[in-house]
């Protein structure tokens, strides 16, 4: 690997974990609006408009901004019980295979969104309390998506941990 | 080619993937894809991938998900499950395996605020896994009781596999944690038994702790009393009325991180920390989560399933019997499966028929708990042991298959008492609703 | 042979469920064994708000849509779902179902594009049930926290100043016995299918609002069937199919209301004269929809018009 590409790829990782902030705050709006909400129904019988809108926009952001990082960072669940067994060199080609499948099916995926997403544009969906245009939260969904085939595709070309077996104490599931 | 042919190679095929290390999630992404494609059109398998993969991600019911694992890594980062453990360790000394039932006992107090099994097992691993092995404990029992315990926190309320459950199954998630307490509380003290008598077979290798004075331990009970609040907060307040399970999950985490901070042992990078690792955590869980709803989707088309059903039903077997095959094919599914992906895939296809022979849902949801338990332990996939493995290197994973054996039978133990005493599952949930 | 894949998000014990199957039963009659449904219930196929588009992707061949789980994309026919807006003839399923399937295709068929309208259906219109308090006033309902399941119904309780709860419909019975609910928002169909009778104590009649729904056939499969096929489809649905439904639906209303008052539920009657204020109150909810369509270039008021007449 040369200077210039591991300086990229160090580049990429600052970047991913830079938007790893962003469904870490979609967590705590999840969290304190609900909160919020349970304060104002008991408090002043007046529940708060929109929650259930809030939370399941925040939720999608938290997942899909936070799947770059997981991809990058290798965290995927993988039966490894073969690795003893077989030679070295036949994992490494298992790793990269599911590296190729990894970019290949996360492409199929933003490709088979994208009709679903214009579909909610055109006919105007909106959601039930916020009012809140659909589409958009697809352009979440989609920035996402393709942020993590950059991931993958980084990946694939040796960057980031691929997969490890991956349960780390800090992946703790 | 029949679509029920279609449906059984490519479940064969997705078995050998999994096996070939495709990620889990992947592997069932590609089987799903494939499916439909193969059933219709690459068209309509990409209609069911795209909506299903922002649907799945968007869905109000399963926002418990993240909110409970974040409740419990706030507990352990404001190391409230260290406390737990000594406490226990304290209260439980002199006993012959009494490190072994500690952490047991640990990890079912810790699984009632933490809704996955596997992120109590990885806790437990981390706080009492090196105590036992500095103790002179058999690395064997040590980490079998680990395991065991560790699957206590999906059977134990919250759990996450019983919202995915309640969300399928379209039965009340209250009920369902309601009916799961009694065998939570009695299937860890199945592991108890189990790890008292494995200790005493073997003497040599389990060192017994000082015993602590009667007035130490009963010191020792006031330490864990924010797990006490948490839970009666919580769990209390679901079966109380005061919350629905998504509010008391969002109550729970505030509550944990107030205490932590409160009681100065969550630091502000200690819940930086927390964040993190729910987000990561439950990314990964929902990638299994759209995996799995896509292949469902793919296999509920097939009618593989209702063909095994209608087999089942032509040999005119009695309603125990089939329940009994139904286990049997569970239990064969988790030597391979993961457990989310288990009860996505199975639930829609047996609940219709466990129901037409007149049981009761919700108790049915508790035996699929029970055996997605039991798939978690015992090998060759079982994802607690590799948690442990992974987190404990040195250990070798043929040693900890040894060592889970006598600790299956608990689970199988209390499958039985639930065939004999239904109401072990339903006597709750009848007196609060 | 031909087999059509029908997807529904209702469970298997579901009115919608019987009449899928009897409908079946019909195809398959008069084709001789040539047209069959497959059926799958209880969400297999997809979410309610997704039902639309498992037809036009071509996931399933026909769908039984709810309106309402998709706000924004049927404007028009929720028009038919407005608070107190019924046919002038009567407010049983039987009526407005047959009025609606009726002006379909003069006035909702471009709201459903690629898709050709089998029938519409239109519940009896909800009830509101209370656990403490006797409603007979708009007064009555203010402050009062009400169990509600989607958009119309929830502005229709804020008007009357009360606090709308998403409650999942399992669930209410608990929140209602536990007084985190005073009330909520049902046919009677389903205050008996999920127990409310032990708990409420007064029901409020008339119903205030109904939801829609469609029988929905994917345009290009019907188009690829024999002619033979499409007649025998074409007379075994439309306007009389739909009479037909809502009597199934009428006759489980009555059966509920019996159960009601089995459980010494007191129902309230209002007259004209005292549901005036109601109608008052969410009048302007009406209009703001139907000038929303009719600003977008349709004829919403039109259709509201025949529909109420
Ligand atoms: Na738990
Ligand atoms: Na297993």
């Amino acid at each position: 690997m040369s200077v210039s590409s591991a300086g990229f790829s160090r580049l990429l990782e600052r970047y991913f974990r830079l938007l790893l902030v962003i469904p870490i705050l979609a967590l705590v709006a999840m969290m304190l609006i609900t909160v919020a909400d349970v304060f104002m129904r008991y408090v002043f019988n007046a529940p708060i408009r929109g929650v259930y809108d809030t939370i399941e926009i925040s939720l999608l952001i938290s997942i899909y901004f936070a799947l770059p990082a997981v991809i990058l960072e290798g965290h995927q669940i993988v039966i490894d019980l073969i690795d003893g067994i077989v030679p070295e060199r036949l994992v490494r080609v298992m790793k990269s295979v599911a590296a190729i499948a990894a970019v290949v099916v996360l492409c199929f995926m933003f490709w088979s969104m994208l009709k679903p997403a214009r579909n909610a544009y055109d006919f105007g969906d909106i959601k039930l309390e916020l009012n809140f245009p659909v589409w958009i939260i697809w352009t979440f969904a989609l920035f996402g998506l393709f942020n993590s085939i950059i991931a993958a595709i980084a990946v694939l070309f040796g960057t980031g941990s691929a997969d490890g077996g991956s349960l780390d104490s800090e992946g703790a599931l | 080619m029949s679509a029920s042919l279609i449906g059984l190679f490519v479940v064969l095929f997705m078995f050998g993937i999994l096996f070939l290390r495709m990620p889990v999630w992947i592997a069932l992404l590609i089987c799903g894809i494939a499916g439909n494609t193969l059933l219709s059109r690459l068209p309509v398998a990409a209609a069911v991938t795209g909506t299903n993969a922002f649907d799945t991600a968007s869905n109000y019911g399963l926002s418990v998900i993240p909110l409970f694992i974040l409740m419990g890594e706030v507990a352990t980062n404001s190391r409230l499950s260290a406390e737990l453990f000594k406490a226990a360790r304290v209260i439980l000394s002199g006993i012959p395996g009494g490190l072994a039932v500690a952490t047991i006992g640990a990890s079912g107090a810790f699984g009632a605020v933490c809704g996955s099994s596997v992120a109590t097992a990885a806790t437990m691993t981390r706080i009492s896994l090196p105590e036992m092995r500095e103790a002179g404990y058999d690395d064997g029992l040590a980490t079998a009781s680990v395991a065991a315990g560790g699957s206590l926190g999906i059977l134990i309320p919250p759990s996450i596999i019983l919202v995915i459950y309640a969300a399928i199954s379209e039965q009340p998630l209250p009920q369902l944690f309601a009916a799961a307490l009694l065998p939570g509380i009695l299937l860890m003290l199945l592991y108890v038994l189990v790890a008292l008598i494995v200790a005493r077979r073997q003497k040599d290798n389990v060192p017994v702790d000082p015993p602590a004075t009667l007035k130490d331990r009963l010191l020792a009970l006031k330490d864990p009393w924010q797990f006490l609040v948490l839970f009666i907060a919580t769990i209390g307040g679901i079966y109380a009325g005061v919350f629905s399970p998504n509010e008391a999950a969002a109550v729970g985490a505030f509550g944990a991180i107030l205490l932590g901070f409160l009681g100065r042992r969550l630091t502000l990078q200690g819940l930086a920390h927390a964040l993190k690792v729910t987000v990561i955590t439950s990314c990964v869980l929902f990638t299994i989560i759209i995996g799995a709803t896509i292949f469902a989707n793919f296999i509920v088309q097939t009618k593989l399933p209702d063909l095994l059903l209608a087999g089942a039903q032509a040999l005119h077997l009695a309603p125990w019997a089939v329940m009994a095959l139904i286990i049997v094919m569970y239990i064969l599914m988790g030597c391979f499966l993961e457990g989310i992906g288990m009860v996505l895939i199975t639930v829609p296809v047996f609940l219709p028929v466990v129901m037409s022979f007149g049981y009761d849902p919700i108790w049915f949801a508790i035996i699929v708990v029970i055996v997605v338990e039991l798939g978690l332990i015992h090998p060759p996939v079982g994802m607690n042991l590799f948690i442990i493995q992974a987190q404990a290197p040195d250990i070798k994973i043929k040693q900890l298959y040894v060592a889970i054996l006598p600790f299956l039978l608990a689970p199988f133990a209390l499958i039985l008492l639930l065939f004999a005493f239904p109401q072990i599952a339903l006597w709750l949930p009848m007196l609060l609703y | 042979q031909t087999t059509l894949k029908v997807s529904s998000f209702l469970p298997p014990n579901n009115a919608w469920q019987k009449e899928l199957e009897a409908w079946g039963e019909k195809l398959k009659e008069k084709s001789k064994g040539e047209l069959t449904l497959e059926i799958f219930p209880a969400a297999q196929l997809g979410p309610p708000n997704r039902q639309y588009q498992l037809v036009t992707n071509g996931v399933a061949d026909i769908a039984v849509i709810l309106h309402s789980a998709t706000p924004g994309r049927f404007p028009m026919t929720e028009l038919a779902g407005q608070p107190l807006t019924f046919p002038s003839t009567g407010k049983t399923s039987e009526i407005m179902s047959r009025r609606l399937t009726e002006l379909a295709p003069k006035y909702l068929a471009a709201e459903h594009p690629d898709t050709k309208i089998l029938w519409m259906a239109v519940t009896p219109p909800l009830k509101l049930h209370t656990t403490k308090t006797d409603v007979t006033t708009v007064g009555d309902v203010n402050g009062l926290r009400v169990r509600y399941a989607g958009k119309v119904f929830q502005e229709i309780l804020e008007a009357f100043g009360a606090a709308p709860l998403p409650i999942p419909p399992g669930e209410t019975v608990d929140a209602l016995s536990k007084g985190v609910a005073d009330g909520a928002m049902f046919p009677y169909e389903a205050t008996k299918s999920f127990n409310l009778g032990s708990v409420v104590k007064y029901s409020l009649e008339p119903g205030l609002a109904s939801a829609t729904f469609a029988l929905v056939m994917n345009q290009s499969v019907f188009d690829g069937l024999s002619p033979d096929d499409q007649k025998i489809i074409e007379e075994t649905t439309g306007p009389a199919r739909a009479e037909a439904f809502g009597r199934r639906w009428d006759a489980s209303e009555a059966d509920g209301r019996q159960y009601m008052v089995d459980n010494n539920v007191k129902i309230e009657t209002l007259s004209d004269e005292q549901i005036a204020p109601f109608k008052q109150a969410v009048e302007p909810i009406v209009k703001k929809a139907v000038d929303a369509v009719d600003a977008a270039g349709k004829p919403g008021g039109a259709f509201i018009a025949a529909y109420t007449k």
